[in-house]
């Protein structure tokens, strides 16, 4: 019996090649899609599960609130590790700190053969990092290999980066021309899916001959520079332990000499495995990515399948007038509804499982287009996961119910005596059913478009937002704490005698990027007290001219007032909110008090206010700014991570060759690397970025897959109508009547769709911008971009079905009537 | 082997009514050969579908080898017409998928019947229909006649008790319908009990007792000996 059911399988498949192309194809696609998609996102889900112990490792974040702000932070301070391990001695096994000196890159130099490379993965961390941490170490043994200071492990492609074939153990690397480090340890390259990203790791106890000089470095409950993770017992209670850890605020940093009285710290334990995707603070290692994206991907996945799904079943329907004569037979020689049943079931499995071996042919073709879309190195492999053909069944078997189960009874259930006399079902029967299933396929196509279009205006409104600073022509170089800061005058001076170089600043954080920190800068009178701070930005001369602010009162810094670094501070439009005035000339001259951590209060006065600008992403929105004027060496030293150099519009290589050459006989330790302000800033939206790309991609495949079946079902109304177009023929109808005809019940059908899906893309565009302050004008867009998908989806639509309506009324007349 | 007692069978729709058989009463014993004869709507195929099991009188009784069936579920009714009921249709209806051993050996699968079983019997009945030449062509490649005697074939493999025919000769020529007609004759001679439903006086001289109907009832039944050629 079941080689009768695959033998008539087979044979329909055959007979009606055109359908099973679509058909197959369709699906084939659609799984494609689906795998890779999946593929994609059990990729992002298993982050940092690698480690052998990833269900027992947290790390410790805190928050900190006062009345007008709450910061969420990844970073703790230097103490916290050793104290939660002093405190908690049962529940916390080992806690493992790692500390970038808060430095983007960081030089390394191989002494002997001159290389050297600035590292951005580069961590001081504890000496227990193996014991937490499931990376091997080929060289070097892991109980001491970061015991001793200045110890350095190091990544198998980082030491044939410096060492090429020789043996690195024992070896030295400088680092930043302070230290030299000795390689005491080789590890495997760190694996891609962790949110950690580890080239380099030097033993913790480095910091203390690093520090040497200031032996408290490490006390500050104020400063939190550490990420810290801890390794707890197995029958330790993860939440019972935070409750516990928050305890640690009162004891530790509420008392603190210096803790400002209304700010209070919340600690959590983060599961290492759920950083990736939900963890979304400052000072993070790496961007994270969000659960919101993977969420909509899936969703798009499901979407995609669902609408190849209603093309099979569509096509099945439609086709079963040709299968009625089957059913009624094998009704009449005794078959049961339920053998039926199985039998069309069975049929649409074997469909599914020719779709599914397509669909992995598929991924594998287009695997390193997605990866290249997505930055990542997946891969699709049957074997090697134990996983992935279980998964695959599971996934077919779905597909063959989902699709199969409709047309299984629809067919089953033909009445014998009616098929057989040739009368009885009429091509009308299940039409109301196809159409639901074409709007609801349209439906989803429409959401899709309009979800990518308006992922991409907020994309391209964010992009071209005005700043209120000038990104363009902007040349960042990377100076804190090099050779650079102690010449930086004669750096600068040197580098403006380029006539292409417009102007240059120091500057403590990126503009447009990065968390801006707060400091105690307090207007006077209004409470004014230590307790309050407001954001601040250290800068050096010429600030504003090189990011062309915008000035609404008073000045810019200037040479000409020598005592403006003690004296002077510029303040932000936003900020005379927090002043008694009305105006911002009468901003000019108010006072504000700095208090330093040790010693008397600093009087400063307001000689310029700047126009909002957007200081931080456009995922934050603008608050009240204080710009601090720094100058000399030491405060250099102090506060400049960047130098910012404008160059005029044009060919930017002679200057930058300019600066280069100087920076070379400056600095001869520190590589040259520049970059420009423009594209470091497009980098805080990758994510978005990639969602962008992904969507359109997978909204265009959509679309092609329900125009798929748009079209098997067009020619089937088109080849069930023969008989009416032949009439209307030999009566006088010409050929646009019958295209007309044809085509109508169609387009109204994605005109409802579209009507369905409006308010849906609607409501869900609203929830998704709501995690950007700034959005595009939604009010003058939607609308044009409501009415632009549905034109488009119209027009392919009408090509579409057009194609077989002319085909069918171009037929002589005679012809169709005596084929029906 | 049939007997109904006032067998009444009405369709409704939602505007009409429609009486297609009314108070009929038929004995059909095991061996018969009878035709159904009657202007068109008379009610001749309802009767038929009704002494094939494929469909159920409104009201009235229904005994189909001594069992009263009008009760019964449709699952039940396919089981017992599973190998003891054949069909022969005006149209064939042969799958079209299917090629001549295939279509033949259909009603054999749905008994469960081993591979070489059903081999052997689909073969010895090609084989008296004079069609095992053409066991693996496809039914668009056989003439009209050729696919009513695969028609026959399939439905006399699972050696049916009772073979009901549907104007079998209606689709074809005279020559080609002779053939048939003698076919079905020879069947009834050994054994098997024919119920055939036709227009034409000339087929139905080939059975033994005819029944015409008329407006869903019985008006005339007679042994008519007489018709025979």
């Amino acid at each position: 019996m079941l080689k009768n059911y695959i033998k008539i399988a087979i044979r329909n498949l055959l007979k009606k090649k055109g359908y099973s192309l679509i058909n197959i194809t369709g699906l084939a696609i659609g799984l494609a899609t689906c795998i890779l998609i999946i593929t994609y996102v059990l990729n992002e889900r298993s982050y940092d599960s690698f480690h052998d112990k990833s269900d027992r490792i947290y790390r410790i974040v805190q928050t900190t609130e006062s009345a007008d702000r709450n910061e969420k932070q990844a970073t703790t301070p230097f103490e916290l590790s050793p104290v939660i391990e002093e405190e908690f001695p049962g529940s916390v096994l080992t806690s493992v700190r790692f500390f970038d000196m808060q430095l983007e890159s960081h030089t390394f130099v191989n002494r002997e053969d001159g290389i050297s490379f600035r590292e951005e993965n580069f961590y001081f961390t504890d000496s227990t990092f193996f014991d937490m941490f499931s990376v091997d170490l080929i060289q070097g043994d892991p109980k001491t290999a970061l015991r001793d200071p200045l110890s350095l492990v190091l990544t198998k492609d980082l030491a044939t980066k410096y060492f090429g074939n020789e043996n690195p153990i024992g070896k030295a690397l400088n680092y930043r021309g302070i230290r030299n480090m000795t390689v005491t340890g080789v590890m495997e390259n760190w694996p891609e899916t962790s949110h950690m990203k580890i080239d380099l790791l030097a033993s913790f106890s480095s910091l203390d001959d690093i520090y040497a000089s200031s032996p408290d470095y490490n006390s500050s409950w104020l400063w939190n520079p550490i990420w810290t993770y801890v390794l707890i017992n197995e029958n330790t209670n993860p939440a019972q332990l935070e409750t516990q850890v928050q305890g640690l605020a009162e004891k530790y940093y509420y008392a603190y000499s210096g803790w400002p009285e209304d700010e209070s710290v919340k600690l959590e334990l983060q599961p290492i495995t759920d950083i990736h995707l939900h963890s979304n603070r400052d000072q993070e290692m790496q961007v994270n990515s969000s659960a919101i994206y993977t969420n909509i991907l899936l969703a798009v996945a499901g979407f995609i399948l669902i609408i190849a799904c209603i093309n099979f079943m569509n096509l099945s329907t439609a086709r079963s007038l040709e299968r009625r004569r089957e059913v009624g037979l094998r009704k009449v020689m005794g078959g049961y509804k339920e053998q039926l049943i199985y039998q069309f079931l069975g049929e649409s499995f074997f469909v599914s499982l020719i779709a599914i071996i397509l669909g992995c042919i598929l991924v594998v073709l287009s695997l390193p287009f997605f990866n290249e879309l997505t930055g990542k190195t997946l891969t699709f492999d049957l074997f090697t996961n134990a996983y992935t053909l279980p998964a695959l069944l599971a996934l077919t078997l779905f597909v063959a119910f989902f699709s199969g189960s409709y047309p299984a009874f629809f067919l089953s259930s033909f009445n014998p005596v009616q098929v057989l006399k040739g009368s009885g079902i009429s091509s009308r029967s299940g039409v109301l059913f196809r159409k639901i299933l074409v709007t609801f396929q349209f439906s989803l196509s429409v959401l899709l478009l309009i979800g990518t279009a308006v992922i991409f205006l907020q994309l391209k409104f964010i992009q071209e937002k005005d700043l209120g600073f000038d990104k363009n022509n902007v040349l960042l170089l990377p100076t804190k704490q090099n050779l650079i800061s102690w010449e930086y005058d004669s750096f600068k001076q040197q580098s403006l005698s380029h006539s292409q170089i417009q102007n240059i600043t120091g500057i403590g954080k990126i503009p447009g990027s990065e968390v801006q920190e707060y400091y105690r800068y307090v207007p006077a009178g209004t409470g004014d007290s230590e307790d309050n701070t407001n954001l601040a930005l250290h800068v050096t001369h010429d600030f504003v001219e090189t990011f062309d602010l915008n000035i609404l009162a008073g000045r810019s810094f200037s040479r000409e007032f020598p005592s403006d670094p003690e004296q002077s501070i510029l303040i932000n439009e936003s900020m005379l909110t927090k002043l008694d005035v009305t105006s911002a000339e009468e901003a000019i001259g108010s006072t504000f008090y700095f208090y330093p951590p040790v010693g008397e209060r600093e009087r400063f006065n307001v000689v310029g206010v700047i126009d909002d600008f957007n200081y931080s992403s456009l995922k934050k929105e603008i608050e009240p700014l204080v710009i601090k004027l720094v100058e000399g060496t030491q405060e250099i030293l102090g506060y400049v991570v960047h130098t910012a150099v404008e160059i005029s519009p044009g060919d930017p290589s002679a200057a930058i060759q300019h600066i280069e050459s100087i920076w070379k006989e400056l600095n001869p330790i520190d590589p040259f690397e520049y970059r420009f302000l423009d594209e470091r800033l497009d980098e805080i939206y990758e994510s978005e970025q990639k969602i962008s790309s992904l969507a359109t991609v997978f909204a265009l495949l959509s679309i092609v897959i329900a125009c798929l079946g748009l079209l098997g079902l067009s020619s089937y109304s088109a080849h069930l109508k023969q008989k009416e177009i032949g009439i209307r023929k030999s009566l006088g109808a010409s050929v646009t009547d019958i295209v007309r005809l044809l085509s109508k019940e169609f387009l109204i059908l994605v005109i409802l769709a579209n009507l369905i899906a409006w308010p849906l893309s609607y409501f869900g565009t609203l929830k998704w911008l709501e995690n950007f302050p700034y959005r595009f004008d939604m009010a003058t867009y939607l609308p044009v971009i409501f009415i632009a998908t549905g034109a488009i989806i119209l027009f392919i639509a009408m090509v579409t079905v057009s194609y077989h309506s002319i085909k069918s009324a171009m037929i002589n007349p005679v012809q169709a009537i005596r084929n029906e | 082997m049939i007997e109904t007692r006032d067998l009444n069978k009405i369709y409704r729709t939602e505007e009409v009514e429609t009486t297609a058989l009314n108070g009929v009463n038929i004995t059909i014993n095991d061996g018969e050969f009878v035709a159904v004869m009657g202007p068109s709507g008379c009610g001749k195929s309802t009767l038929l579908n009704i002494m094939g099991l494929l469909d159920s009188p409104t009201s009235g009784e229904y005994y189909f080898m001594g069992n009263e069936i009008s009760g019964y579920t449709e699952k039940q009714r396919a089981q017992l017409r599973k190998g003891n009921i054949g069909f022969i249709f005006q149209s064939f209806n042969l799958i079209d998928e299917l090629t001549v051993f295939e279509n033949v050996e259909l009603p054999l699968l749905y008994l469960g019947l081993d591979t070489a079983v059903r081999t052997s019997k689909v073969e010895q009945t090609l084989d008296r229909m004079g069609m095992i030449h053409r066991r693996n062509h496809f039914p668009q490649q056989l003439s009209g006649g050729q696919q009513q005697r695969v028609a026959i074939a399939r439905a006399v493999v699972a050696d049916a008790k009772l073979i009901l025919a549907d104007e079998p000769t209606g689709n074809l020529d005279s020559d080609h319908g002779d053939e048939v007609m003698k076919l079905l004759t020879e069947l009834n001679k050994s054994g098997t009990t024919i119920v055939m439903v036709t227009h034409s006086p000339h087929d139905a001289k080939y059975a033994g007792r005819l029944i015409n109907l008329f407006d869903g009832k019985v008006v005339t039944e007679g042994q008519e000996e007489a018709f025979h050629v």
